[in-house]
């Protein structure tokens, strides 16, 4: 653990709001362009589901699947070498100077979140933009998202927010 | 009311640079506004404009990716020549070399064949100013075939502002109810499509009509599926249901066109019944949602560029101004990718008695585009011997992949990256990304915007005016193309500045003054009337309508379709202006083409998603992925690709066609 890690920071939140991912896939290419990862490494899944058949209609929807960030992360757990970590903000990130490659994380989460990056020969993973997020900046997938889908900030702000969209939602059908 | 708003964000980079440039995405016709960080003259991060007022700071996946075709492996470095396609490629050592060479196997073809022996493609990456400097030579040459996806085959010079948007798609939050037919902007244009659904957020209806069940249909509150090439019929038939209900809106319709009577005059004969069984809707349907339209009033009516290919396309703008959303907040009609203003490049240089340009006024000019191409690229009739393309139109036509020999045939590419159509080349020239070259760049809005250059092209690629200067120079065209630097090189900025003031649309307006009005987050609009504007309706952009010639009934007939007996299922692939940004998902996983088959069609084949399938078209096979989905009906494929076929036969990799024919007859008889 460096310094930096060691130090108290505030615990932020990455919200999905699926009613409005679109499945444009933004914020994967954002977060590949963001680590200098290949199109095959895929950090982030966006997962269509349906269209499903719901009586004489169909419905279809989205929902981007990263890193959660687990309390108690398994990959974290298994990791032989130590590379995969966890920040006191809650970020879990893996240190590519001690990766192997091994792929043990991914075996171990059970969302199968870390991929291999077949041209470093390294685990890609979510490691919530800490660099960016460390300079006061946004992640890179919740900034380019194309629809606000995804919204970033510290966890009593990102719940407000939550609530108010709900309560702006049932103010407007009263209307 | 529940005070909102909304997160803080926090753009910027985490690299080390030492200059950015904000700019403009030229990706697709959205505009939106790009913060490009430079190191070293390198490209290294790409992040959304805050100010830009359209995109506030979001990037799609293609705004967001375009670095990795600056920096590809596969870029083409050096022009390339040979003598037959059997032949490897030989590098040139220069630009100027391979212009040469050009120029004298163009001029020998043009002594042989007569002039019309050219053809020139035009695809949208490569630049307005290789269309526009495309149309010129053309015009000189004496060749009418110019080919783009952007033409609108059912606009002319004069009557281009008809068909182009009224109003910035901020507006769209002011309407109450968004008409979406034959388009896809939640997967073409996604940043866009967050106007849509903020507009939905303030209670406005969505109702999408389409053949498939699409992502933007996937977040509709009324949902249309029609069969294909119906759209503007459907547009046909729900006026005819809004005049014979006799519903409020058109109460004033005589005060909104010259010739009113005859225009309503001319639906008494039509039958709602029998348009809407072409339509494959229910008559009940479509009169409740004509009624639904008529209630929900100022409607934004937003078209896909696919049916500026079909008959009665004029129906939208009827039907906008007929029930009098024209010129009301939230209320118009908003064809997407048709931002483009009437510009001339070639009128002061088209000699009298020589065939025009084709795109201009041809009903079927992207059919007989294709046909042309085809018989080009075969070989087979006395068309075109010569074709010089910018996209991968080759790689789309039925001989990609059989690299045939015709001698008297010359095929030359012009582009950022090897492809099929490269491949099937005699000689390549490599082409600069839009983010070397400054350049004017009009959005979907009519938006006129100065997209700055971020990094300096590699050594040997030039822009599309460049190439066509070189070819110009050597043809002993100069004087018609004066746009030279102190260097050399093309001069953008006045070429730009010269074909602004070719339009009376959007004379007077300089490139200096867009860079100007940029910087300072403001935007100019053509009808260009001298000043920019930061208002999000700038009145200019309704001026024109209250001058259009209704589209009666009957204009956009269609006869009942007969079941094909050699390829019973209807094909769609994207339109080719927005074919990219669709595809962008399976580029960004390194899919092969993917092929979209209904649940039911599939398991009568058995295939699953993932398998191999051959789609049979009648003039070629493509070898795509099935992916078995819900999104096309069971009689509809949908390949991710190009394609200028209705038809197509569907059949399992190793499964014969006449097995798989027997199977789909019996399914949808």
């Amino acid at each position: 653990m460096t310094d930096r890690n060691s130090e108290k920071k505030p615990k932020n939140v990455l919200m999905v709001d699926p009613s409005l991912c679109i499945g444009c896939s933004s914020c994967q290419a954002a977060c590949q362009m963001e680590h200098d990862l290949p199109a095959c490494a895929r950090t982030v899944n966006v997962l269509q589901l349906g269209p499903y058949e719901q009586g004489d209609d169909l419905i279809m929807s989205f929902l981007p699947i990263t890193c959660f960030h687990c309390d108690r992360p398994a990959c974290v757990a298994e990791c032989p070498t130590g590379a995969m970590q966890k920040r006191d903000d809650g970020i879990v990130f893996s240190n590519l100077d001690l990766c192997i490659g091994c792929q043990t994380c991914a075996v171990a989460c059970p969302y199968g979140v870390p991929v291999l990056n077949p041209e470093m020969g390294k685990i890609a993973k979510c490691d919530g933009c800490r660099d960016r997020v460390d300079l006061g900046l946004s992640p890179s997938c919740a900034l380019k998202c194309p629809t606000g889908a995804l919204s970033f900030g510290a966890a009593p702000r990102v719940i407000q927010d939550k609530r108010q969209r709900v309560a702006l939602k049932i103010a407007r059908a009263l209307e | 009311m529940i005070d909102y708003s909304p997160m803080m964000r926090f753009n910027g980079t985490r690299r080390d640079h030492d200059l950015m440039v904000t700019t403009v995405c030229r990706e697709c016709a959205v505009g939106c506004g790009l913060c490009a960080y430079v190191s070293e003259g390198r490209l290294i991060d790409v992040q959304g404009d805050e100010g830009n007022p359209v995109s506030e700071g979001r990037l799609c996946a293609r705004g967001a990716s375009f670095v990795r075709d600056l920096y590809h492996p596969e870029r083409l470095a050096k022009p390339m020549d040979r003598t037959s396609l059997l032949d490897d490629f030989r590098e040139l050592d220069s630009r100027e070399e391979a212009l040469d060479l050009l120029a004298d196997r163009l001029k020998k073809i043009r002594d042989q064949q007569g002039p019309e022996s050219l053809l020139i493609e035009c695809h949208p990456a490569a630049g307005l100013d290789f269309y526009f400097a495309a149309r010129r030579f053309a015009a000189l040459w004496g060749t009418p075939y110019v080919y783009s996806p952007l033409d609108d085959p059912k606009s002319s010079l004069s009557t281009g502002v008809r068909n182009t948007p009224d109003s910035p798609c901020l507006s769209w939050t002011q309407s109450r109810c968004l008409f979406i037919i034959g388009a896809d902007p939640a997967a073409t244009h996604p940043v866009a499509f967050r106007w849509i659904l903020k507009a939905q957020k303030n209670g406005t209806d969505i109702v999408v009509a389409d053949t498939r069940f699409t992502k933007t249909m996937s977040k509709a509150d009324f949902a249309l599926r029609i069969r294909p090439d119906t759209a503007n019929l459907l547009g046909m038939a729900l006026m005819k249901a809004i005049l014979e209900d006799e519903l409020p809106a058109v109460e004033g319709i005589g005060d909104r066109f010259g010739d009113a009577e005859a225009w309503r005059n001319s639906f008494e004969g039509m039958s709602l019944e029998a348009a809407a069984e072409i339509i494959g809707l229910p008559s009940m349907i479509v009169k409740e949602t004509a009624r639904l339209l008529s209630k929900r009033g100022p409607v934004q009516v937003i078209t896909g560029k696919p049916l500026a290919h079909l008959p009665a396309y004029g129906i939208w703008r009827t039907m906008a101004t007929a029930m009098g959303w024209t010129g009301k907040p939230g209320g118009g009609w908003y064809p997407l990718d048709s931002g483009l203003p009437p510009l001339s490049s070639s009128t002061d240089v088209q000699a009298e008695g020589q065939p025009a340009i084709a795109s201009a006024g041809q009903a079927n000019a992207i059919v007989s585009m294709h046909d042309l191409l085809c018989d080009a690229a075969t070989g087979r009739t006395d068309g075109p011997k010569a074709i010089i393309c910018s996209g991968d139109c080759l790689g789309d036509l039925p001989l990609a992949g059989t690299p045939h020999d015709r001698p008297a045939g010359l095929r030359v590419y012009f582009g950022l990256r090897a492809n099929k159509t490269s491949s099937l080349s005699h000689m390549v020239f490599p082409a600069q990304a839009w983010a070397e070259r400054n350049g004017l760049f009009f959005s979907n809005d009519r938006a006129m915007l100065w997209g700055r250059k971020i990094v300096e092209p590699p050594e040997q690629a030039s822009s599309g005016l460049d190439f066509w200067m070189g070819l110009a120079g050597r043809l002993g065209w100069e004087e018609q193309f004066p746009w030279k630097s102190d260097d050399g090189s093309a001069n953008h900025e006045a070429f730009y500045e010269w074909l602004l003031g070719m339009s009376p649309l959007t004379k007077g307006c300089r490139p200096e003054a867009l860079r100007t009005s940029s910087d300072c987050g403001e935007m100019v609009f053509w009808p260009f009337q001298g000043q920019p504007s930061t208002a999000a309706i700038p009145a200019s952009l309704v001026s024109g309508s209250g001058t259009i010639f209704p589209t009666p009934a009957g204009t956009a007939e269609n006869a009942p379709e007969e079941p094909d007996e050699l390829y019973p299922l209807h094909i769609e692939t994207p339109d080719p202006v927005s074919c990219a940004a669709v595809c962008v998902d399976s580029r960004l996983r390194n899919d092969r083409c993917l092929v979209q088959i209904n649940p039911e069609t599939a398991g009568a084949l058995g295939i699953g998603t993932g398998d191999d399938v051959l789609v049979h078209e009648p003039r070629r096979i493509t070898e795509a992925r099935a992916w078995v989905t819900r999104m096309v009906p069971r009689w509809l494929v949908y390949l991710q690709g190009s394609s200028n076929e209705k038809r197509a036969l569907v059949c399992k990799k190793g499964q014969s066609s006449q097995e798989a024919l027997t199977i789909l007859r019996e399914l949808l008889s």
